[in-house]
């Protein structure tokens, strides 16, 4: 698992868990202390979540581990030092994913590295992905199922594969898996275990026991859930008789879409995800089309069933698939990791979306096929300057110049989406409350052409109100007199703060997505955000929120951000 | 150097200062965004540190890894994309925390470029290290100045001595009085300043500054290219000066040892408490340039009698512009004019001649101060001077608070500077001249400064009076450097020190204020921490402010501790593995399990002395006494004014089940009614103080009292309070003496609170 010279020495394994350990001392001790209980909540939570990422990243990192120090004292040291709320969730989760990036890439992107990181880089991962479960997690088998068993027998699925396909291929193909659920759930566990039963058929020289083995583990999603599990085996079977597979598929996808009564419209959607996290797949090896077609098949019309993990088969399987051609390697890589970054970043802490690869996609663009030929377009002009540049460069320099490129190009996009600068009329963390005692708040507003204004706020005591009840009225008005106005409305706008806690989540209507969470004793408080789009630009003097006349006496709105765009 | 490489590399900083040109013109960023300074000044800085890379390369330097640099890129898109999108998330702290990284970033950038350098200083240190020694350290001055400037004004003298460059660059003199009345600050500040209490004033009423001109004489020019950050620019280039002329002094001491010099090199350039400086407009800086290229000159002397221009010069303009630039930093130019007449082989007349020159100049200063502000020290007095006058605690409470001193001391602001501990051992037990320059060189100047009250220099950052002999100090740290490879206890202590220091430097750099501490004998960190915690962890370290226990017992068990820790005997693995890497995770874990230790510490030592100003005290009302910004604010007993309906709550952490408190306090009486203050644990009334006279400090004694384990101690003032200021009291600390047996009848002299 460690360099050799180093595994050797036990005292020196002892102290890669010291670290950690040391940290996760600091911190209890810091969150044992703390007055106020929702910071010591946060900070145990926090304290949980660090300890248990900087422990994989100690059977990672790669021997001196700077990283596994340095990422433990920074880790020690935010806990400490920020405030609690969610900006310090964040300077956590940031500097953990540092930390597993930092330790990932220097085991990873060595010349000839083989997969001995490949389960502790799993575990890390599945604690980012899936950091919620270690909010006072309970030793249930269920929770260490979740969080060990699955992402340990995902990792070595994936160090299967990576016999046959080559470990940068593998950790696409694995890395792509968990970005849909997002992390190793069962869906996607099972795919890659499928996949890598399939990939064991093909080996030569198996025993009947080990094939019949293979067959058993092949089969055996279908017996979970029968659509996705069928999806998975023929998948699966690609990768040992691609072209039996691709007639399979051909039959089991209409199949599908016979049964589960498909849209067009929603296979197209469904297939989109394809070339958006692939787009490397849409220029396969010759001898690799069956494989891409029978993806591209399963794709298209396996349900959703629980969740978008399903597609986990055959976009892993595209994946495998794809031209080893380091023009066209190089950017699939770049973008993989950005997606896995940002898929992490939003499924963690603070953040905690319940679709994080599409949130983080929508940072682009809403997912669908538009974004998907956008991506694919930029894709295709980077690989073909990657072709075009190894006639002229070296290969080192050339992969480098074009990861360097490929990276610009999706900071780019990103720096393209981002909205105009606007102006923030409260200070951060610092709510101001409207309810019956205070029902109007008012304010002064800088004298630009304003386009919109953005709100984050939440409900106290109005879990109980129907979708699109009233709750405030914004108004802006201008310098002579006149005032627009847009009406905030509980369900769509805004939501009840405590929508996660138990008993209020069994009662409540359905809130709108959450903007942000904080840790709020024993459940994670929510925020929403919402933005009142003018009809036109136009000069404003004075914004004011009034309380909605009907209001229950109880129902209080907590403003945490106002701003103002141009 | 060929003139392609040259002009190459003007074209890339031509190229990266056209580009940010274009982003201060067109920036994404509104004016008043904090990362506008930063994300401007982004682009010259990546392209310095490239062109300092590539010319390291050239002339034999490390190439550096592409992944690394890869990774760095990578770090900084992410950095500069949140940055942008900063505004839309509203998160607390988010600048703060995206200011850290950036440092980060640039700190891992500096920490590759450093080792890569290091061939270029060979087998033996050379007599002129490579520009490149200068540029690097330039470079990031630079960088961390735009965020810095923004978020800390000119503070302390600065602004005084930015007043006077204003003054000399667009009035040619150095009358104030104009400057005053034109609110010639608004240059700078954005606060009023009003010129400083004692400041001297010139026969026609002319105001003066304290300060003397020569360091703002050398601001002048960028300052009326670039106003305060051109001056701000020339400070940090002042700085990385030093850091290359600490460098180019080392192969006195050790030149056999580029590696090790190399490494006390970036410790001193790169750590704090210079780099705190390097943005900051303080005499400190240009005085240890001139005391360090005067020591080089006369380092490199060697019994040479007979002196030519070089040593004229070299030796006499450092010697005679230290009093020029502060009259104090005479107490450094003399003992240098000493060692180089001992060093050339005791010539008479140069010694003579610079000696002659050295009085001249300063009689010369105190008869000008005598003749224009009738006190030949401007504002301070002979008696302020006399060694004679202060009693060896003074001086052991400034020596040890230079370095000791948790809000002023050099170990305070960055603890890896513990290292100097074993060195000074080591260095002793060598018989090192190093040592012995080190004292000769400072000993007369810190036996004026430091008994001193202000020994920690007033309102400024950390170890300020000391900083002029940072860069014997950095270099004495290289002998002890060599041969750690095969020491895990020096890994240990470099990892732990160094993890902590950087995490220091992280919350000094992105938050500038909390280096200019409040002399009370707490920190802005240590409040921090103590505010959320209800814990009084500031007793646990060392103050010379505020003298405790912490005081005396960190330099007593440091010493032995670090210098034990540092040489534990060499040991291998199992497979003859080196210890470093494994001993320094060791380090880091130790240093975090102290923490843990600490907080465990501070929750179980009993309570025995509240300072009811501190801030895990909690108060509904009152404010601190003296006022916050009162001057030589160390000469008052700091307290908490409580007025009527007012209280406050303080942690206690019992020492045993009876208790007897005294309390110190003050009444004063702004109404002719009656005032009370109740002592009480919890909500549990132990006794009642009805005061009698007032402005006068009163030990009010209860007990001994049974205490119970949790509970607080509220202090609750009461009485009438009828329109007008109110009654109240300053209350100072209350003492809690936990006795084993119950004792005896109080003290005679205090005054007893009413048992209920």
């Amino acid at each position: 698992m460690n360099d050799p010279s180093v595994f050797a020495s036990f005292r020196s394994e002892i102290l890669r868990l010291l670290a950690p350990l040391a940290a996760l001392a600091a911190m209890a001790a810091f969150a044992a202390r703390e007055i106020d209980p929702s910071g010591a909540a946060e900070s145990a939570y926090l304290a949980v979540l660090a300890t248990a990422v900087l422990l994989t990243v100690g059977f990672l990192a790669r021997w001196p581990a700077i990283e596994l120090g340095l990422g433990a004292t920074l880790a020690t040291a935010a806990v400490w030092s920020l405030p609690p709320g969610p900006g310090r969730g964040a300077a956590v989760v940031l500097v953990l994913i540092a930390t597993v990036a930092v330790a990932a890439g220097r085991r990873l992107l060595v010349p000839g590295a083989g997969l001995e990181g490949v389960i502790p880089l799993a575990l890390a991962l599945q604690f980012l992905l899936r950091g919620e479960l270690l909010f006072e997690p309970t030793a249930s088998f269920r929770t260490l199922v979740a969080l060990i068993a699955l992402p340990v027998a995902g990792a070595a699925a994936v160090a299967l594969l990576a016999r046959r396909h080559s470990v940068p291929f593998a950790l696409i193909a694995g890395a792509t898996a968990i970005l849909l659920a997002p992390g190793f759930n069962v869906a996607a566990t099972l795919s890659l275990i499928a996949l890598a039963a399939g990939d064991v058929l093909a080996w030569e020289d198996l025993s009947w026991r080990a094939k019949a083995a293979a067959w058993i583990v092949l089969l055996a999603p279908i017996l979970w859930e029968p659509g996705p599990g069928l999806a998975a085996a023929v998948c699966a079977l690609a990768l040992w008789r691609p072209r039996i597979a691709l007639a399979l598929a051909a039959l089991v996808s209409a199949g599908l879409g016979w049964l589960y009564q498909t849209p067009w419209e929603m296979m197209a959607r469904q297939l989109a995800w394809l070339p958006l996290l692939l787009p490397a797949a849409l220029i396969p090896e010759r001898q690799e089309i069956e494989r891409v077609l029978t993806a591209v098949l399963i794709a298209a019309t396996v349900p959703q069933v629980p969740n978008l993990a399903t597609l986990a088969a055959p976009l892993a399987l595209a994946a495998l698939a794809l031209r080893r051609n380091r023009a066209v390697t190089v950017p699939q890589r770049v973008w993989t990791g950005a997606l896995l970054g940002g898929t992490a970043l939003l499924a963690s802490y603070p953040w905690l979306r319940e679709e994080p690869l599409a949130e983080a996609l929508s940072l682009l663009g809403w997912p669908g096929p538009a974004l998907a030929a956008a991506v694919a377009a930029v894709f295709l002009a980077l690989a073909g300057l990657g072709s075009w540049m190894g006639r002229g460069w070296s290969e080192p320099l050339r992969s480098t110049r074009l990861a360097g490129l490929a990276a610009a190009c999706v900071a780019l996009a990103f720096l393209l989406r981002l909205p105009a600068p606007g102006t923030e009329l409260l200070a951060p963390e610092v709510p101001v409350v409207i309810d019956a005692g205070h029902p109007v708040w008012e304010t002064g507003v800088p004298q630009a052409p304003l386009r919109s204004v953005v709100l984050e706020s939440n409900l106290a005591n109005g879990a109980s109100l129907t979708r699109g009840t009233p709750v405030a009225t914004l108004r802006l008005r201008d310098a002579a007199g006149r005032t627009v106005g847009w009406t905030l409305r509980a369900g769509e706008d805004v939501g009840e703060w405590a929508a996660r806690r138990p008993d209020v989540a069994r009662t409540a209507t359905r809130p709108p997505r959450a903007w942000i969470s904080w840790v709020a004793g024993d459940f994670f408080g929510q925020r929403y955000r919402c933005r009142w789009r003018l009809a036109q630009p136009d000069r404003f003097v004075q914004l004011r929120i009034e309380r909605a006349p009907g209001a229950p006496p109880d129902l209080a709105l907590a403003l945490y951000q106002l701003e103002v765009r141009r | 150097m060929r003139p392609g490489e040259a002009a190459r590399t003007i074209l890339v900083l031509a190229a990266a200062t056209a580009v940010a040109a274009i982003l201060a013109w067109r920036g994404p960023l509104p004016v008043d965004d904090p990362f506008r300074g930063t994300l401007i000044i982004l682009p010259l800085i990546l392209g310095a540190l490239h062109e300092i890379q590539r010319w390291a390369a050239r002339l034999g330097g490390r190439r550096l890894s592409v992944q690394g640099t890869a990774g760095e890129l990578a770090a900084l898109a992410v950095l500069v994309l949140l940055a942008l999108a900063r505004p839309h998330l509203a998160l607390a702290r988010g600048e703060e925390v995206l200011a850290a990284g950036f440092l980060l970033v640039l700190g891992c950038r500096v920490a590759r470029q450093v080792l890569a350098l290091r061939p270029l200083l060979g087998q033996t240190l050379p007599k002129r290290p490579s520009p490149l020694f200068f540029f690097l350290p330039f470079a990031v001055y630079l960088a961390i100045l735009p965020w810095s400037a923004r978020h800390r004004q000119p503070d302390g003298d600065e602004p005084y001595y930015l007043l006077v460059t204003h003054s000399l660059a667009y009035d040619f003199d150095a009358d104030l009085t104009d400057n005053y009345a034109r609110q010639d600050w608004r240059h700078f500040l954005d606060r009023a300043i009003a010129p400083q209490p004692g400041d001297p004033v010139g026969p026609h009423g002319e105001r003066y500054s304290r300060h003397n001109e020569l360091l703002p004489l050398a601001l002048v020019p960028a300052y009326r290219l670039g106003g305060k950050l051109g001056a701000l620019a020339t400070m940090a280039s002042f700085t990385a000066l030093l850091a290359w002329m600490m460098l180019r002094l080392a192969r006195h001491y050790v030149r056999g040892h580029p590696g090790e010099a190399l490494a006390a090199y970036a410790l001193t350039a790169f750590a704090p408490p210079l780099l705190l400086y390097s943005y900051q407009v303080w005499v400190e800086v240009p005085a240890a340039i001139l005391a360090t290229a005067a020591l080089d000159r006369i380092l490199s002397l060697d019994g040479q009698r007979s002196w030519g221009r070089k040593e004229w010069l070299g030796l006499g303009v450092p010697v005679l512009l230290l009093p020029l630039l502060k009259l104090r930093f005479i107490l450094i130019a003399a003992p240098l004019l000493l060692m180089g007449w001992w060093h050339a082989g005791r010539p008479r007349r140069p010694v003579f001649i610079l000696a002659g020159l050295l009085g001249a100049v300063a009689g010369g200063m105190l008869l000008y101060n005598q003749v224009v502000y009738s006190n030949p020290l401007k504002i301070h007095t002979w008696q302020e001077v006399d060694p004679h006058r202060y009693s060896p605690a003074s001086y052991l409470k400034g020596g040890f608070g230079l370095f000791f001193d948790a809000a002023f001391g050099a170990f305070g602001c960055a603890p890896i500077w513990l290292l100097l501990l074993p060195a000074a051992l080591l260095l002793a037990a060598r018989r090192s001249r190093l040592l012995l320059h080190l004292a000769a060189l400072s000993l007369p100047y810190l036996v004026i400064v430091a008994p001193r009250v202000e020994w920690y220099g007033g309102w400024s950052p950390p170890f300020r009076y000391a900083l002029i002999a940072l860069p014997l100090l950095g270099i004495s740290l290289a002998p002890l450097l060599a041969r750690r490879c095969e020491r895990p206890g020096a890994w240990a202590l470099l990892a732990g020190l160094g993890a902590l220091t950087l995490a220091l430097t992280l919350v000094w750099v992105a938050v500038p204020g909390w280096t200019y501490n409040f002399a009370d004998g707490r920190t802005y960190a240590l409040d921090a921490l103590g505010s959320r915690l209800g814990l009084d962890l500031a007793r646990f370290f060392p103050s010379s402010i505020r003298p405790r226990t912490a005081t005396w017992l960190w330099p007593l068990l440091s010493f032995p501790i670090v210098s034990l820790l540092w040489w534990l005997p060499p040991r291998r693995g199992p497979r003859g593995e080196p210890p470093g890497p494994a001993a320094a995770l060791a380090g880091i874990a130790l240093l975090l399990g102290s923490a843990a230790l600490l907080l465990s510490a501070a929750s179980r030592v009993p309570t025995r002395l509240v300072e009811l100003e501190d801030a895990q005290v909690w108060k509904s009302g009152g404010h601190p006494h003296p006022d916050r910004w009162v001057v030589e604010r160390t000469r008052y007993r700091g307290g908490w004014v409580l007025r009527v309906s007012e209280h406050l709550k303080a942690p206690v952490v019992p020492g045993g089940r009876k208790v007897k408190l005294t309390l110190h306090a003050e009444f004063i009486r702004n109404q002719p009614v009656p005032f009370t203050l109740d002592i009480k644990e919890g909500d549990r009334l132990l006794a009642s103080w009805t005061p009698r006279r007032e402005r006068v400090w009163q030990r009010i004694e209860v007990g001994p009292v049974d205490w119970r384990a949790g509970e607080p101690l509220i202090l609750a003032a009461h009485g009438p309070h009828p329109p007008g200021a109110l009654n109240g009291a300053i209350l100072d600390s209350v003492e809690m003496e936990w006795p084993p047996h119950p004792p005896g009848p109080s003290l005679p002299g205090g005054e007893r609170g009413e048992r209920p």
